[in-house]
């Protein structure tokens, strides 16, 4: 110990503070961020958080990616085609892809579709106990080597047991990558040793300290005759405290900072959502509308810890979301961060016609109080509001609207596992919850009411029933085109007049980056595309 | 002494057992640790293989039954077990069903990195010792003398001042102190002083090419840890030196023209050592098992940063470990505070 602090003292002394660059690359090479999330795994059958996911997309490929529309285009497979009736998917998949291992870098050994069936097989195989077990769950014939097969190495054959129009959607997230089969089999821990095709592989990782992603040299996109990505190194720190992780990035030391907390927001931006003057000019800022709903889910089951749950009162639901002036909410706790709750439960973006939702109407929101037989709240427990502490201040802003139409609540804050816990068991007469879509359709929203998916086996929470909103459900499954968007419209109207949820608003993500920073995109899933990525200068 | 340290030593094992009881019966409270490891998706089928994959599908006092037996240097495992391999022990006994194992206490994997608790707890106690220790070394080299020249100028001006403000420091929060620190030192003042908010005692090269010491990052939060038990340091030098002073031993001393150094540093420290060794030793127990809020603030990677997020995440096994773990060092400090009393004291050594 006393000789490290000797060490130390001469180490201060000689002023060797800078970091070292042991191959001397330009900073302007080297891009970097902080990540306030803990990761757990690089493994795509096992990662479920954003912070995963942005690490997961620079290092593995899938079949196809999503564009920044989120329309799908070819990435592995080259090109695809779809039998008539929907159930067959054939992808053809490019020759001059390789798995870059960065522990035998002389390796090269390329993507077949033997790897592909193995990497959607090991999803599948409930043994493999994936998170993401759920993209083929009850979509495939249960014996996995009847649906994923090959034809010889460079074909590969996908058979579902009825169409799914989501189905490509879902091929090009980060949970259905393509790994090496024969470098999985051998790994004892693929997940901290991750291998695949991306434009970066994985060079270091040391848990909640740092991470860095170095250039994939055998990276097969191309742009102009250049090969991808221009960057030659992503580093990133994992600070906690995002307010300190902000000023890390004031202070240059970070190209990129994403997202906005309570602790700065008003630091940082004006009631209108602008960059603050004192900002402005030093960096830059994009805003982008994102697929995440945040809402209040109302239980509807008849009995609420054994006595009996007066939420099951359709007025009582619509006089609670027609209390709430979510504009005002938007301005004064979210800087303009978002847009107001006023239509459907599925983001106005994934429909072509915009539901008419339950706007802020104090009179109505009286009248239906009254409906329910609580005039002016007379007569109505005191109802549990089950919150997380991030969310408090919203909550806090509910209780005060919903006084004033007479109605008393309580809120109840909990850490995000209890309160995932206790909404599972119907424990929780109104919770706060927020969904972000696994895939860009109105699907992925609807599936939460669908009666076929009551927690604790699907994320139904509310325990919403519908006989009418359900047909349409499994209707928009063989619908196409127009059809399928009137009928999707058609249910979350429904649902939204039902009200077994309160719309609150829809998210938008907010993108902070350095002036020297160019080719940084944006899109509705809030993905972190860095192949494109360049720096002009160095900090 | 041996007789002295078995029976301490039995004492760490009803202790270490209890909180295996405790832990358990607590981690009911928690919630399920499935709840966490599911994606928002996730249907009924992959909930209960994660739960099975995780062994929480048998019943409790089996689980229980089970962790005691990976935990207990002598271990049975049926043939079919992967533990056999997993615990690297050697074998001590061949039954039908099984076999007898020594080996290490094994604090199996973390459910939510699946990377071995013991190799997260090794990697992460390097880092808080550390910081406790040269937190400890700041307190101890600025506030003895502090506090024994206070003594030595008791009643003046300099001594009302370091009284004054040993006091404002002892009442001053760990975390308070540590964000004001990194946030004038490492942000506002950045420029003159060349650290940083935040960061570890390793480095990482950028091109990820190695890591390399970077003790830049111990200065700010070892002043910040070591604040609050300098200001102690300071006033209880300074009490029992004060005392000690006084006493007529020293006036002979003096009387008998002994240069001022030496009265001071032979003659009266020696005698106030004792409390400072008691105090020196529950402030490295507590620095050790609760620097978190300082880890926290600084993104200094130690135990307590791993432990609060294990119990965010619901994490059996790195909770359990890293607990019982700071109980092991909690028992070995107070052991050697004890053996250091008995050296120091010659009364106690006789008794």
């Amino acid at each position: 110990m006393f000789t490290g602090l000797v060490v130390s003292v001469i180490y201060m002394l000689l002023g060797n503070y800078g970091c070292k660059n042991v191959d001397n690359y330009s900073d302007s090479l080297i891009f970097r961020y902080n990540e306030d999330a803990t990761l757990a795994t690089l493994d795509p059958a096992f990662i479920k958080s954003q912070s995963e996911i942005w690490v997961a997309q620079q290092i593995y490929n899938g079949l196809i990616e999503l564009d920044s529309a989120l329309k799908p285009m070819p990435a592995l497979a080259y090109r695809w085609e779809v039998s008539a009736d929907g159930l067959v998917y054939k992808f053809f998949l490019r020759r001059n892809a390789r798995f870059f291992n960065p522990i035998d870098t002389s390796s090269t050994l390329p993507v077949t579709s033997h790897d592909v069936a193995f990497s959607f097989g090991r999803i599948a195989n409930p043994s493999t106990a994936s998170p993401s077990a759920w993209i083929f769950s009850g979509k495939i014939n249960a014996d996995i080597q009847k649906a994923f097969q090959t034809e010889g190495d460079s074909v590969f054959v996908l058979r579902l047991l009825s169409p799914d129009p989501t189905i490509l959607s879902l091929l090009g997230t980060v949970y259905c990558s393509i790994l090496p089969q024969e470098y999985v089999i051998k790994t004892s821990d693929f997940g901290h040793h991750p291998v695949g095709t991306g434009p970066f592989y994985l060079k270091y990782w040391e848990e909640d300290v740092k991470l860095v992603m170095r250039k994939n040299p055998r990276y097969f996109e191309k742009v102009n005759g250049q090969s991808l990505p221009y960057l030659e190194a992503i580093n990133v720190d994992f600070i906690k405290n995002k307010q300190t992780a902000f000023m890390q990035f004031v202070a240059g030391k970070y190209d990129f900072f994403n997202g906005v907390e309570g602790s700065f927001k008003d630091e940082l931006l004006t009631r209108d959502g602008l960059l603050n003057s004192k900002y402005k000019g030093r960096f830059g800022m994009m805003k982008k509308p994102f697929l995440n709903t945040e809402y209040l889910g109302f239980w509807l089951g008849d009995s609420l810890n054994q006595q009996p749950n007066p939420l099951v009162n359709l007025h009582l639901r619509r006089a609670l979301a027609l209390g709430v002036d979510r504009m005002a909410m938007i301005r004064y706790l979210r800087n303009g961060l978002g847009s107001a709750g006023n239509h459907g439960f599925v983001p106005p973006v994934l429909l072509k016609e915009t539901t008419n939702g339950l706007s802020y109407n104090p009179e109505l929101a009286r009248k239906e109080l009254a409906m329910a037989g609580y005039t002016d709240g007379k007569g109505l427990q005191e109802l549990l509001l089950t919150t997380t502490s991030d969310y408090l201040d919203m909550a806090v802003f509910l209780k005060k609207s919903w006084a004033d139409l007479g109605v008393n609540v309580k809120i109840d804050v909990q850490t995000g596992g209890m309160l995932r816990q206790m909404r599972n068991k119907g424990n929780l007469a109104i919770f706060r919850g927020s969904w972000i879509a696994d895939v860009p359709d109105a699907e992925n929203y609807l599936a939460c009411f669908y009666s076929g998916n009551f927690s604790p086996n699907g994320p139904n929470y509310s325990h919403f029933s519908n006989p009418e909103f359900d047909n349409l459900y499994r209707q928009s499954f063989a619908a196409g085109g127009e059809k399928r968007y009137e009928i999707m419209h058609r249910a979350d109207s429904i649902l939204i007049q039902s009200a077994p949820v309160l719309v609150l608003y829809y998210d938008q993500s907010l993108r902070l980056y350095q002036n020297q920073v160019t080719g940084l995109s944006n899109d509705a899933s809030n993905r972190l595309i860095l192949k494109h990525v360049k720096k002009t200068t160095s900090l | 002494m041996r007789g002295f340290i078995a029976g301490k030593l039995k004492f760490l094992l009803a202790v270490l057992l209890g909180l295996v009881l405790f832990i358990f019966t607590l981690f009911m409270a928690l919630p399920s640790p499935e709840q966490i490891l599911t994606g928002q998706r996730s249907d009924k089928a992959t909930t209960n293989a994660i739960v099975k994959d995780l062994g929480l599908d048998k019943p409790k006092w089996e689980q229980l039954l089970l962790y005691i037996n990976d935990l207990s240097p002598l271990s049975f495992y049926s043939h079919e077990s992967p533990r056999i391999n997993q615990t690297g022990g050697i074998s001590v006994g061949h039954l039908k069903s099984g076999k007898i194992l020594l080996k290490a206490p094994y604090l199996r994997t973390s459910f939510q990195s699946k990377k071995p608790v013991s190799e997260m707890i090794s990697d992460a106690f390097t880092g808080t010792l550390i910081l406790a220790t040269t937190s400890l070394f700041f307190a101890l080299i600025i506030g003895i003398p502090l506090g024994v020249f206070s003594a030595i100028k008791r009643g003046s001006a300099a001594d009302n001042i370091i009284v004054a403000i040993s006091a404002a420091g002892i009442s001053l929060p760990a975390f308070f102190s540590a964000m004001l620190i990194a946030w004038l030192f490492g942000f506002v003042w950045r420029h003159y002083t060349g650290l940083e908010m935040t960061g570890s005692l390793w480095e990482v090269d950028p091109m990820g090419e190695g890591r390399y010491l970077a003790w830049k990052n111990l200065i700010l939060p070892s002043i910040a840890l070591g604040l609050r038990p300098l200001a102690v340091f300071v006033q209880l030098t300074r009490n029992t030196m004060v005392d000690i002073l006084y006493q007529d031993f020293i006036r002979t001393a003096r009387a008998k023209g002994l240069p001022e150094w030496k009265l001071i540093w032979v003659h009266a420290f020696p005698n106030a050592v004792n409390p400072l060794v008691t105090s020196i030793g529950g402030w490295l127990s507590s620095l050790l098992a609760g620097s978190f809020f300082t880890e926290y603030i600084f993104n200094w990677k130690g135990l307590g940063k791993v432990a609060i997020d294990a119990l965010q995440n619901s994490d059996l096994p790195v909770i359990m470990g890293t607990v019982l773990f700071t109980a092991i060092i909690f028992f070995f400090v107070n052991l050697l505070t004890e053996m250091c009393y008995i050296w120091l004291d010659p009364r106690l050594r006789h008794g």
